[in-house]
């Protein structure tokens, strides 16, 4: 990381050379450009398959992801724990028809860009007996604003608590919200009539930009987190079904959370459950959804946009006090067979 | 040659600009422009969650660090069923040669100067119980994990009891990059 030292430092009532100002402007609108060219940042959501049944639905075997703005995936890495030898695992991008809401599909999941325009293969792996293994993918993929998505897997046998598997996917998000104007690297004539005017001008442009490179409103950096459970009951809320994410530095002071993107997956044999989902900095705020009645498994999906009550500026994540916490579970008797919640942060 | 009327401006207009000012706070020379940029780099938390596990064994959570970063801190969390045991809960991270990617060349070994381990004692039955490691310069040494290099967070339960939710994770600092 650059140390912003200059060139030439000037003094009081110095007579300014135009040589040594120049080689500092320059010197100056290089530091600022390379601060704004590093415009992008990774983060990395993670996919648990944990406790999928080879034989589950489709709907239990799929996540749908739905992004507040366009990010790029650059490469998906795949980890599996203890598959037996010769099962395969495929992970799929699931193009069609997807939450059904007790009478028909009302939801369709797109096609990534820069890949096939159907239902594609995205990574498969073959159980080897060891105790890790990993495959990865790197292919470049784009999820746009807005639209939703989905990934599958298909199974060759239960995945349990220790027959385990989970999809890392890398996601490389662009800070700025609009791209910034770069800072004039020429030098200063020095021959106007009016020099001064040239050089407060210049000056004051370089400030624009450099604090536009830096510029809190400029910190757009996305970021998601993804919580499952299996099996939601009744459970008062305090004691099960509650995720924990730490605070964000406390040094961002335009810290928000942008979209809390939840769905619920609801057993065949239950016909109708109110959903609670409560989310807050340590004290939770009330927030529901009611999964319609039916009788096929089917996949609610919700959108808090924005949440207020997940983020303030104060957020450590060093302090365990400022941790921000997600509960799901039911308010009536009977069991959801899936819930999760993909929480986008910025 | 010589910019004659440009004297007119005060040396201190500029250097507010540039880096002479003296001030190692201030928040509009350039002198600090790569300490805001790093301050507000990007900061985000991989998690694990696990329901219920039972007392002597391992959840373990693999990733590839996405970019330079520097661990900012580790936590766990725990839901414990029943009242028996008051032992254990330990989570270390440590650096893995991955080699058993199975059509990739060996990805290049972690850079961490130890492992890290932390351990949160349970005390009591269903509650709520956490604890979180922080980096500092004594006893926690700062770590920094390198791109592309892959890292194993694994938690152990050695509480004596089954645990009814466990949950884990750790929250790095990247830095921004071009590409």
């Amino acid at each position: 990381m650059k140390i912003g030292k200059v060139p030439y430092n000037f003094f009081k009532d110095e007579v300014l050379d135009p040589r040594r100002l120049n080689a500092n402007f320059k010197d100056a609108a290089r530091k600022i450009n390379s601060t704004i060219d590093k415009r992008h940042c990774h983060s990395t959501l993670t996919l648990p398959f944990r406790l999928t049944g080879a034989s589950d639905s489709a709907e239990l075997r799929r996540f749908i992801i739905k992004p507040p703005v366009n990010v790029d995936i650059i490469s998906a890495h795949l980890v599996g724990h203890n598959l037996a030898d010769g099962d395969e695992y495929k992970i799929q991008w699931f193009v069609g028809n997807i939450e059904y809401d007790g009478s028909g599909y009302d939801g369709v999941a797109a096609a990534p860009d820069n890949g096939p325009s159907a239902t594609w293969d995205y990574i498969t792996m073959t159980g080897d007996g060891t105790a890790t293994q990993e495959e990865m993918n790197a292919r470049n993929l784009r999820l746009r604003a807005d639209s939703k998505y989905a990934i599958s897997v298909t199974a060759a046998a239960d995945l349990t608590s220790t027959k385990d598997l989970y999809l890392n996917l890398l996601i490389r998000t662009d800070r700025f919200a609009s791209t910034p104007t770069r800072a004039e690297v020429d030098g200063i004539d020095g021959s106007a009539t009016d020099s001064a005017s040239e050089v407060t001008t210049r000056r004051d442009s370089l400030q624009t930009s450099r604090d536009n490179s830096v510029s809190s409103s400029n910190q757009n950096m996305l970021k998601a987190q993804c919580f499952v459970a299996r099996a939601v009951d009744n459970t008062t809320l305090s004691n099960k079904w509650t995720f924990y994410t730490s605070g964000v530095d406390t040094d961002n002071d335009t810290y928000s959370v942008s979209r809390l993107f939840y769905a619920v997956t609801q057993a065949a044999s239950v016909t109708q459950s109110t959903v609670e989902v409560k989310f807050g900095v340590s004290t939770l705020t009330s927030a529901s959804i009611v999964t319609p009645s039916g009788s096929l498994e089917q996949t609610v999906t919700v959108d808090e946009s924005p949440v207020v009550a997940l983020g303030s500026a104060s957020g450590d994540p060093t302090d365990e006090a400022q941790d921000r916490i997600i509960g799901i579970r039911l308010t009536s008797s009977g069991t959801v067979a899936r819930a999760y919640a993909i929480l986008w942060t910025i | 040659m010589t910019i004659v009327d440009a004297q007119m401006i005060l040396a201190a207009d500029l250097n507010a600009l540039f880096d002479a000012s003296g001030s190692a706070t201030s928040s509009s020379t350039l002198q600090n422009i790569a300490a805001e940029n790093q301050k507000n780099a990007n900061i985000y938390c991989l998690n694990r969650y696990e329901g219920a596990v039972t007392n002597t064994s391992s959840v373990s959570y693999r990733f590839v660090c996405a970019d330079d970063s520097e661990v900012v801190a580790i936590g766990v969390v725990s839901h414990k069923a029943s009242a028996a045991g008051t032992g254990a809960i330990t989570v270390t991270l440590d650096g893995k040669q991955a080699n058993e990617f199975n059509d990739l060349p060996t990805i290049p070994h972690l850079f961490l100067a130890d492992s890290i381990s932390m351990s949160l004692t349970t005390t009591a039955a269903t509650t709520k119980e956490t604890a979180r490691y922080t980096p500092d310069n004594g006893t926690n040494p700062r770590q920094v994990l390198l791109a592309g290099s892959v890292y194993d967070l694994v938690a152990t339960n050695n509480s004596g009891a089954t645990l009814d939710q466990l949950h884990f994770f750790i929250t790095l600092r990247c830095f921004r990059s071009k590409e």
